[in-house]
């Protein structure tokens, strides 16, 4: 039998190259740098097999639940406490995803075009277009996503290949200057990121035909050349001072100049962020109210509401500076590696065991 | 329609509306425009020169060119730091300042001893301003340089303060950098910036007979790990052009006895590095290739001949350049730079012993190798 659900799988990749091409794009790249410097972009490369490796997991997961909803997969075949289990660290990772990704986005804004706009104008119109396209469900996210994904992707190849013209490769050497330790956490906050497309088995529900093992490996494959590619690229650019810069990958946008007369196109990467962002929060208010699982379709919307409320509180509050945040990322990506492993490694040991059981009863 | 509906819709208009820019929109007329920055420093102060440009210059214009010659604006702004400086040029600016159209950085010798970091931060962490601008050195007046015309009533947007690469291309000897790799280059271990400095030649153009001054690359500074090195001219660099991929073409005299024979026009140089290591420090061996054509012959000589002079002299180019260099305790053909890419430990190691990385020894070989492509308009000069 075919899963039913309301989007491809097609849909559904394109959905998480932008949500988590947003962040390993953007956010994790000032603290793979920050880590290890030039080893960063080798130790990307060195994780990159693991990650392949263990993306078997949530495929077999998948196929061995058949796609249907994992949460009552796991009530009604395991453990209601098992989907407790699962349900509240996800729950805490989407809610801090969405703040790190909108803080992100409005603080950068500040800072590097609208420095005299009120944050609370920029914060409102983008947290309402998410809300409403979460509101509208996972279908209308992933039209969204369909149709914003390949200007992104064109105006990616446009930065890269006329900053050829500034960039030298050779900056990328020597490598193995920075301690183990640097390279291993480097690694680590890069599997963090290559990692999150275990949200498809959160939304394998949603998604019509079955998901193929080459399927995975190849977004984790896109999701990785979409961090070695900026992280590369500002290494060549800019040397070690790669690792002082706050956005790499922004001020690769502004160095952009053909002949004399073309320059100051880093409008267009307003483009690229705000599309990434939109998708990305919407995703992550859908999948809380989801996973939540409200009973009518008012009380989901609520709970986005109240989501995006909780959200907007939190990047008003001057509290939480860039400075505070920067720390948060850390933090964050630790927290998202370790919870993701986690969750990936129980749940395919439940659902082996449980099919076990299973056949030996029958 | 539902009315929660209609409040919706209403106000997605007005976030939309109002996003378009009440809060940082600026009239385009109003705005004024710095095309280039210089950094100074003495007595524990930061100055910080602008210089604004007339931008009816720039744009081609139906009626012709101007009569009259244009006109450049240089403001000075004092301060603790460069932010202070720039905060001092406000004062008087009177409408509001824009950084993001700068084209070019100058630094005086007094601001590059003090530090690079005195100029850098500032620039670097203010959202408007960007890294691929060219940075010179100079080390003459700032006023004076930024208000040097060019030919004709052409816009100063046209010198090669702001426009080095066409220059660069029909003589290049010492290569142009931008802001970004200048700072990249600065944090490399063992790398030497070539910093080309700026001056006014004051005699070598005549308008309508009158001296007019002009702007020239009059030599370089030498800058490793943040620490100027000192200063060499134009002449004392001779040989850094040979070991520049980035030369396009060159002019090389060739000399037998005291009697010039001919010129040859060269380029595209391919340099190989190699080291050895003789009790642990590097001796370097250097493979080059050039590429060009004979451009002048006064005198009967074959081309092996031409090849044979023109050979030993560009190795006593380079290995003087190289003595000036060294005799400053600079690197300028990044030896040691080679020695932290491709032998890294050992390099590492030389570093912990606190050993000198390089003296006049550490060049032990050149090897050049010149192809000629043609004669130029000319079959070579041959006397029967």
């Amino acid at each position: 039998m075919l899963p039913k659900g309301s989007i491809t799988i097609l849909q559904a990749s394109m959905v998480l190259i932008m949500a988590i091409g947003l962040d390993n794009h953007v956010t994790i790249i000032p603290l793979l740098l920050h880590t290890a410097n030039k080893d960063s972009w080798i130790s990307v490369i060195l994780v990159l097999p693991l990650c392949l490796l263990w993306t078997l997991l949530p495929y077999w997961i998948a196929k061995k639940t058949r796609q249907t909803n994992i949460l009552s997969w796991l009530r009604t075949h395991a453990h209601p406490a098992l989907a407790l289990l699962l349900l509240v660290p996800f729950l805490s990772f989407f809610l801090t995803n969405a703040f790190v990704t909108f803080k992100e986005v409005i603080v950068w804004t500040r800072t590097s075009y609208l420095p005299e706009t009120p944050i609370l104008v920029t914060a409102l119109s983008l947290l309402a277009l998410c809300v409403y396209s979460a509101m509208k469900g996972i279908r209308s996210i992933a039209i969204c996503a369909g149709v914003l994904l390949p200007a992104v992707w064109v105006l990616g190849y446009f930065v890269m290949s006329a900053n050829f013209q500034f960039k030298r490769y050779a900056l990328l050497f020597p490598l193995f200057t920075n301690r183990f330790s640097s390279i291993a956490s480097c690694m680590m906050y890069a599997a963090g990121s290559f990692i999150e497309i275990f949200i498809l088995v959160l939304i394998q529900h949603h998604i019509r035909g079955k998901f193929k093992w080459y399927h995975l490996m190849i977004l984790v494959l896109i999701i990785s050349g979409l961090t070695i590619g900026p992280l590369a690229g500002s290494i060549a650019s800019f040397g070690y001072k790669s690792a002082q810069i706050r956005y790499p990958t922004f001020e690769q946008w502004r160095l952009v100049r053909i002949g004399d007369y073309v320059s100051h196109l880093d409008f267009l990467s307003i483009y690229q962020w705000l599309a990434g962002a939109f998708i990305r929060i919407s995703l992550m208010l859908y999948l809380i109210a989801d996973l939540l699982k409200s009973k009518s379709e008012r009380s989901r919307k609520y709970t986005i509401a109240i989501v995006a409320g909780i959200l907007l509180l939190l990047v008003a509050i001057p509290m939480i500076n860039d400075m505070v945040y920067l720390r948060i990322v850390r933090w964050y990506y630790i927290g998202a590696f370790a919870i993701i492993l986690f969750s990936s490694l129980w749940l395919l040991l439940t659902v082996v065991w449980t099919a076990r059981k299973k056949g030996a009863g029958a | 329609m539902n009315p929660i509906r209609i409040v919706g819709i209403a106000s997605a208009a007005l976030a939309t509306l109002s996003l378009t820019g009440c809060w940082d929109s600026s009239d385009i007329e109003k705005n004024r425009y710095v095309s280039a920055i210089a950094f100074d420093y003495a007595d524990h102060r930061h100055t910080m020169f602008a210089q604004m440009l007339d931008f009816s210059y720039v744009a081609k214009q139906e009626k012709g060119k101007s009569e009259s010659p244009p006109v450049t604006y240089v403001g000075k702004g004092v301060g603790a730091t460069v932010n202070m400086a720039a905060n001092h040029l406000y004062q008087t600016a009177q409408q509001k300042t824009l950084w993001s159209h700068i084209t070019s950085i100058v630094v005086t010798e007094a601001a590059l001893k003090e530090g690079v970091q005195g100029f850098e931060d500032a620039y670097d962490r203010f959202y408007d301003t960007r890294f691929s601008q060219w940075i010179y050195g100079t080390r003459d007046n700032i006023e004076t340089l930024f208000t040097t015309p060019d030919l004709f009533n052409m816009s100063s947007i046209s010198t090669i303060l702001h426009e080095p690469i066409s220059n660069y291309k029909q003589r290049s000897w010492i290569k142009p950098i931008r802001w970004l790799h200048f700072f990249a280059d600065i944090l490399e271990p063992g790398k030497t910036v070539v910093l080309p400095t700026l001056s006014v030649n004051q005699s070598q153009w005549k308008k309508n007979r009158e001296a007019e001054p002009k702007l020239q690359v009059s030599g370089a500074f030498l800058i490793s790990g943040k620490t100027v090195k000192g200063w060499l001219s134009n002449d004392q660099l001779i040989g850094l052009r040979w070991m520049n991929p980035g030369t396009e073409r060159t002019p090389l005299p060739i000399m037998d006895g005291g009697r010039v024979i001919g010129v040859l026009s060269l380029g595209s140089p391919k340099v190989k590095m190699r080291e050895t290591f003789v009790k642990g420090l590097p001796r370097y061996r250097i493979k080059l290739s050039v590429k060009g054509n004979i451009v002048e012959m006064n005198d009967a000589a074959t081309e092996q001949e031409m090849k044979r002079l023109a050979k030993s002299l560009i190795r006593k180019e380079i290995r003087e350049t190289f003595l000036h260099a060294v005799a400053l305790k600079a690197d300028i053909y990044q030896l040691d730079y080679s020695t932290y890419v491709h032998h890294y430990d050992r390099w590492k190691r030389i570093e912990k012993q606190g050993n000198v990385h390089l003296t006049k020894d550490s060049l032990e070989s050149i090897d050049v190798d010149i192809k000629l492509m043609h004669s130029g308009m000319l079959r070579t000069y041959v006397l029967e």
